[in-house]
């Protein structure tokens, strides 16, 4: 971990001790290896148990499906954003599982029991905040590869070097601490409790 | 004179990268004002970033956002507008085009097999509607919405009886943020339509996240609703991308049609952050010119 300017950068190969120091509430950028992953590539691994085409182990994982297109024969990455992670989130803690990555990025949060399981691995979840892809495009250095494009373009595995990504946003640590979840107790608190009032 | 429909076309594609790339600036400054009111840390850092990322998405004519969406477009037709079939046809093939440059996302599948639409079979994408004719005008009127995926899925409609009161919706409205609204996005954007049918109300749903944010309804005691709507989701402290805070919504519009003495009908139509929107008028030599959007066709 480094500080750059007032950011504080994570950079990959991600060890253990560095996510383990990461807590709710924490930001921090991202810098190196990145793997995209969406529905599909989650069923792959997890439903299908097809083997991960690299070895991802030190990568972070987002969950997005970035648009990529070539331009003068080099690939550029035009957007990259999170993605709703809710909709697969049964598949993370297997993802996390069968290909050693233990810091997810995607958004929106997860439930209470992902969240466990996922401290249970000693991984991290953060939020990149949603529709910011051209936030996102512009932290992108490279794109580096592409497997299992036969998904179509948004659901294949990319690979990407990126430059500070972010902000990204601490949602669940590794002692199973949940953002979103706590805020949304509290609000559905606070609707239930101006409804007796009414 | 005949039509210069390619050029049409042109602008048409135009008018979508405009759609796709650049934040409305009623929206750009609802999110301003957010920021600058906002006082959780965490919330300031999701609203500036989508600040950053509205600024990068102009400047480099990118994206906003990944999801392009569903190009919905709400058209109202000068009586003496003299191509009405050539503009619908080329809003159609401006899509198609659009997709196939790379400036919209393959967005279209078959819900039965789940696979992936070629366009020329894609029913529904674009989605387009004729909202209203005008009469004594030779021009034609187009908004253009690009409705993402993730604020479509907690949208709904639904039939309720008439005595229902008000404050039901308000609760419904309430449940779908704290259930699965709070993903799509926030600060979001809400389009609450009432009518007889689900129809009915959807489309008044729409038509409500047209109107400039900010802008109330004409009818006081409507006004007063979305007063009293943004005033208690924004109570929840769910906040932007549910961080907490305090911009939970950046606005909601009512806008109604008739119900039915035996039918109620509610649709909301939720939209994220990122409000993607444009409307332009085509005149009848087919120049397509920009303009901001008031109520409906004025």
């Amino acid at each position: 971990m480094s500080t750059v300017g007032n950011k504080r950068v994570i950079s990959t190969p991600l060890s253990d001790e560095v996510l383990r120091d990461l807590r709710v509430g924490d930001v921090f950028y991202l810098t190196g290896l990145l793997a995209t992953a969406r529905d599909r590539v989650h069923e792959r691994i997890v439903v299908w148990r097809l083997k991960p085409p690299i070895d991802l182990r030190g990568y972070a994982v987002m969950h997005a499906g970035p648009i990529v297109a070539p331009r003068a024969s080099k690939l550029y990455c035009l957007s990259l954003g999170s993605t709703t992670s809710a909709r697969f989130e049964k598949l993370i803690p297997g993802f996390m599982e069968a290909t050693g990555v233990r810091l997810v990025i995607g958004k929106g949060g997860v439930s209470r029991d992902t969240a466990r399981s996922i401290a249970k691995l000693g991984g991290v979840y953060a939020v990149f905040p949603g529709g910011c892809g051209a936030l996102g495009a512009s932290s992108v250095d490279e794109v580096l590869g592409v497997y299992w494009e036969d998904l179509g373009s948004a659901e294949a595995l990319w690979v990407l070097r990126v430059r500070e990504l972010g902000p990204l946003i601490v949602a669940v640590d590794s002692e199973g601490g949940n953002l979103v979840e706590d805020v949304l107790d509290a609000a559905r608190a606070s609707a239930s409790s101006s409804r007796r009032v009414e | 004179m005949q039509p210069d429909r390619r050029k049409l076309e042109e602008s048409i594609v135009e008018l979508i990268v405009e759609a796709s790339t650049s934040l409305p600036g009623d929206v750009k400054e609802a999110l301003e004002r957010a920021a600058s009111r906002e006082e959780s840390r965490l919330a300031k850092i999701v609203l500036n970033a989508y600040l950053e990322n509205t600024n990068i998405a102009k400047r480099a004519r990118l994206p906003l956002c990944q999801d392009t969406g569903i190009p919905e477009f709400y058209i109202w037709l000068g009586e003496l507008f003299p191509y009405k079939e050539d503009l619908v046809k080329t809003l159609v093939r401006a899509v198609h085009t659009a997709v196939e440059h790379g400036y919209l996302r393959r967005n279209a599948y078959d819900p039965i097999t789940g696979r992936e639409l070629e366009l020329s079979k894609a029913e529904g994408f674009p989605f387009i509607h004729i909202a209203g004719l005008i009469e004594g005008s030779d021009e034609a009127l187009i908004s253009l919405i690009l409705t993402g995926g993730g604020a479509a899925r907690p949208s709904f409609a639904l039939t309720l009886d008439p005595l229902t009161p008000l404050s039901k919706i308000t609760d419904m409205i309430e449940k779908a943020i704290l259930e699965k609204a709070f993903r799509a996005c926030p600060p979001l954007v809400i389009g609450v339509g009432l009518g007889s049918t689900i129809e009915v109300s959807a489309l008044y749903s729409k038509l409500a996240l047209l109107r400039p944010l900010g802008l109330r309804s004409k009818r006081r005691e409507i006004a007063e609703i979305e007063e009293a709507l943004v005033e208690s989701l924004n109570r929840l402290g769910v906040g932007p991308q549910s961080v907490g805070g305090l911009a939970t919504v950046l606005d909601v519009h009512l806008e109604v049609g008739a119900s039915h003495p035996s039918s109620l009908a509610v649709a909301v139509s939720f939209s994220c952050w990122a409000l993607r929107r444009v409307r332009a008028r085509v005149s009848r030599s087919l120049d397509v010119e920009v303009i901001p959007y008031v109520y409906g066709r004025e």
